[in-house]
């Protein structure tokens, strides 16, 4: 049982909150190696991936997670140093480096959030019958797609492994967060992205113990 | 200590009283900050509507109730759901326009107006106006637009206190698609 | 009874109220008129609050009852600490305070804390006031939700 994201659409479909599950291992794939370097990379929507040389489960499209034990930040290490420079002096060699599905950028995440939206309503046109609901799941073999619109037309959309159980009340769970601890602060503006710590702990606490616990105890 | 006050009671509720002079020293507030009693009124109201839109989503977060049907439905719920949760009381749906359009809460006890009698000079103050626009800002959230307005008021001598409320037109392009 | 939720938004519309009616510069001026309100309000909830019960026998036990009944009367849970020094300054801290358990766990939104706790200031003054004494009272935040009041009595 598993919950790996969590979005909030605004009516109008754009994210206003997203929090990716950091308990979520992402396969990812370390190897060391000497120069100079087999593989051919590239500079690719602020990130770098792997373009050539597929080997040792390291496969075209892969970025670069780490160097060294060091984070990568988009196409910079946490430590400031470029990635591609860093790579192509021969002095750091030899070097360990950590491939794996690149993670999703906000913009990336923004994207894919108003084409949910978008999709959503498609459901509803697609349906036969009039008065259809939009799209409340979407199953793929490694996870699921929850989305539960409210009445004022937010969209509380839950990634979440396949089996993943009592979804509806953790659901509504996360909407009492939004209304307690989003909509309760003063700074807080209706419509726009939520920023308040506040929020991000009490999101957390939920899922960590829908996680945990089971549903029947949060 | 031998005193013991009224603590108890349901977590969730605040002491009655303290909600009552707390809107009432805002009201007395506004009328030191506006000149005449057309503005605290629209002021009363623009604060109620700026309540209303938050405080839907606490109300939809907590009560479980579905999508109204009819404009009926939505004269019941606000009256047996929506203020007793939140003011605790239950107001009578009345008077009914032949469309069904229209409807009025009847109030025979106003909890904002319990200790209150009005100033002379201030006949076209609208004390209670608050309610109206946390109605309004709440039904427009649910994408209804809604005519809000006191037609008696208890404070001026009439018997009840009556809020009529219209329903002008469904904010179509606000429905959210696909809605259960 | 009213609900909680009412309150909150209801006291977070006054203080935006009183923020905005009032020029950039004068934050001290909105403060004090949230205070003013916080006042008013003090004096007619305690005079309620006091109904039933019996003198007090002096400071100390004014001051428990603000901590213990008026607290629980107002925000639902008592004072957590009260400390003196016996020369009339009392501290009241309240490990939970209900305007800003909403708000934040931590440093975030700090710089505006004041502002929603001029009202709560206000209220202690008012009470203390109506039961004759006579107060400073301000409000000190060093970890939300958490908030001291220190009150400091004034002699004449």
């Amino acid at each position: 049982m598993t919950i790996f994201s969590v979005y909030i659409i605004n009516k109008a479909g754009s994210l206003i909150y997203d929090y990716d599950s950091p308990s979520v291992n992402r396969p990812a794939v370390e190897k060391t190696f000497s120069y100079p370097l087999e593989l051919v990379l590239k500079v690719f929507d602020e990130k770098v991936v792997v373009s050539f040389g597929e080997r040792d489960g390291i496969k075209v499209g892969h970025a670069i997670l780490g160097i060294n034990g060091v984070a990568a930040k988009g196409r910079i290490l946490e430590d400031g140093r470029d990635i591609m420079e860093t790579l192509a002096t021969e002095a750091n060699y030899p070097i360990n480096i950590k491939f794996g599905k690149p993670h999703l950028t906000t913009n990336e995440k923004i994207m894919l959030a108003s084409m949910l939206h978008s999709l959503f309503a498609f459901g509803s046109q697609l349906s036969p019958e009039p008065n259809s609901s939009g799209i409340h799941t979407l199953e793929t073999d490694t996870f699921k797609l929850h989305c539960h619109q409210t009445m004022t037309g937010v969209k509380f959309v839950l990634l979440t492994d396949p089996k993943q159980a009592h979804v509806d009340a953790i659901l509504k769970k996360l909407y009492e967060v939004y209304s307690d601890y989003a909509l309760k602060n003063p700074f807080y503006s209706l419509d726009m992205p939520v920023r308040a710590e506040l929020f991000d702990a009490n999101l957390q606490q939920v899922i960590e113990q829908a996680d945990k616990l089971g549903i029947s105890n949060i | 200590m031998s005193r013991q006050g009224n603590r108890a009671g349901d977590p969730r509720k605040v002491n009655g009283e303290l909600f009552t002079l707390t809107y009432g020293a805002l009201v007395a507030q506004l009328i030191k900050d506006y000149e005449n009693d057309e503005q605290v009124n629209k002021q009363l109201d623009k604060m109620g509507y700026n309540m209303g839109v938050r405080l839907i989503e606490d109300y939809l977060a907590r009560a479980n109730t579905g999508r109204c049907n009819d404009f009926r439905e939505t004269a019941d719920v606000i009256a047996k759901v929506a203020f007793k949760m939140y003011l605790g009381l239950t107001p009578v749906v009345s008077n009914w326009s032949a469309a069904g359009d229209e409807f009025s809460l009847l109030l025979e006890s106003n909890p904002l107006t319990e200790f209150v009698e009005l100033p002379p000079g201030h006949s076209n103050l609208n004390y209670s106006n608050i309610m109206c626009g946390i109605l309004r800002g709440a039904l427009e959230m649910v994408q209804m637009d809604v005519d809000v307005r006191f037609v008696q008021d208890t404070l001026k001598g009439d018997n009840i206190t009556e809020i009529r409320l219209k329903f002008i037109k469904r904010l179509e392009d606000a429905v959210p698609v696909g809605e259960d | 009874m009213a609900d909680e939720a009412l309150f909150e938004f209801l006291h977070m519309e006054m203080v935006a109220h009183v923020h905005r009616s009032s020029a950039k510069d004068e934050k001290d001026q909105c403060i004090s008129t949230l205070e003013a309100l916080g006042f008013r309000v003090g004096q007619s909830l305690i005079e309620r609050f006091t109904r039933e019960c019996s003198r007090f026998k002096d400071e100390l036990d004014t001051m428990k009852f603000l901590c213990k009944d008026f607290w629980s009367s107002v925000y639902k849970k008592q004072i957590d600490n009260l400390r003196t020094n016996h020369q009339g300054v009392y501290v009241l801290q309240d490990n939970k305070f209900k305007f800003l358990v909403q708000m934040s766990t931590g440093k975030q939104y700090m710089e505006c804390a004041p502002q929603y706790l001029a009202f709560p200031c206000g209220m202690i003054r008012g009470a203390l006031s109506n039961l004759g004494v006579n107060c400073i009272v301000t409000a000190e935040v060093s970890a939300m939700p958490a908030c001291k009041f220190q009150i400091q009595i004034q002699r004449t």
